[in-house]
């Protein structure tokens, strides 16, 4: 069952909230991702809400260009990114939320370092 | 075993030189770690050379303002720190190590949420 969730960085600067079944965990093993060693979720923008931090975000680009990562550029934590395999959604960083039990839930993998690159 | 490891952020603006053990590998479950998720190592200065990018650094500081946890200001990446327990050594983002898969790694807890909180 689809429920809100609250999201935020750090030092709070940055503060969002998603509505979602919370169905799906990822770890991406691209070279931005493993560094990041983030898991993650999914949500449509329609199901995404910023709530507070838009000024204080910073956005790194690479490869192709189209996934948008954010940052706060206060604390340095990576909240959520726009998706390069589908821009209307945006990629969560789950430890960014609270109420959920980590011990809980089950991770896929996703092939990232397979994507194209920009040669 | 000690070993030598060349580091970075993604954005290649960051780099560094490490020598360490991957079997000191720890994670934190402070509120600060959890969200960065990282594995790390904690290694003495005088094993650690800064190669290039002092200048992109970030610096983010919060509670009792010991501790100095570094990002690159150009990709986000959190490369390294200077923990509180001990602000002489570095914390180091293992997963900016080349040659180092840190899913592979049995890292300790170490348990910051534990550490006191200013003001409480």
């Amino acid at each position: 069952m689809s429920q809100s969730y609250s999201g935020s960085c750090h030092c709070s600067a940055v503060q969002f909230k998603i509505t979602s079944d919370l169905k799906e965990f990822t770890w991406c093993d691209c070279s931005l991702c493993r560094k990041k060693n983030a898991v993650m979720t999914r949500v449509h923008e329609s199901d995404f809400e910023l709530l507070t931090g838009e000024e204080n975000l910073s956005t790194y680009v690479w490869n192709t260009g189209v996934a948008q990562h954010h940052f706060c550029k206060i604390c340095g934590i990576y909240p959520f990114h726009r998706k390069r395999s589908d821009p209307s959604y945006f990629g969560i960083n789950i430890h960014c939320l609270g109420g959920i039990d980590y011990n809980t839930i089950q991770i896929t993998n996703v092939d990232g370092a397979s994507m194209s690159m920009v040669e | 075993m000690e070993q030598k490891y060349s580091g970075s952020c993604h954005c290649g603006n960051v780099k560094f030189d490490v020598e360490l053990n991957l079997d000191d590998a720890i994670k934190c479950n402070c509120s600060l770690c959890s969200k960065k998720n990282a594995v790390m190592v904690r290694l003495p200065a005088e094993k650690f050379t800064m190669i290039s990018g002092e200048d992109s650094l970030g610096t983010y500081q919060w509670n009792t303002k010991v501790a100095k946890h570094h990002f690159c200001t150009n990709c986000g990446i959190y490369t390294f720190h200077r923990p509180r327990s001990a602000p002489e050594l570095y914390g180091i983002n293992l997963a900016c190590l080349a040659g180092v898969d840190v899913n592979t790694l049995t890292p300790d807890i170490l348990n910051g949420a534990g550490l006191s909180l200013a003001g409480e």
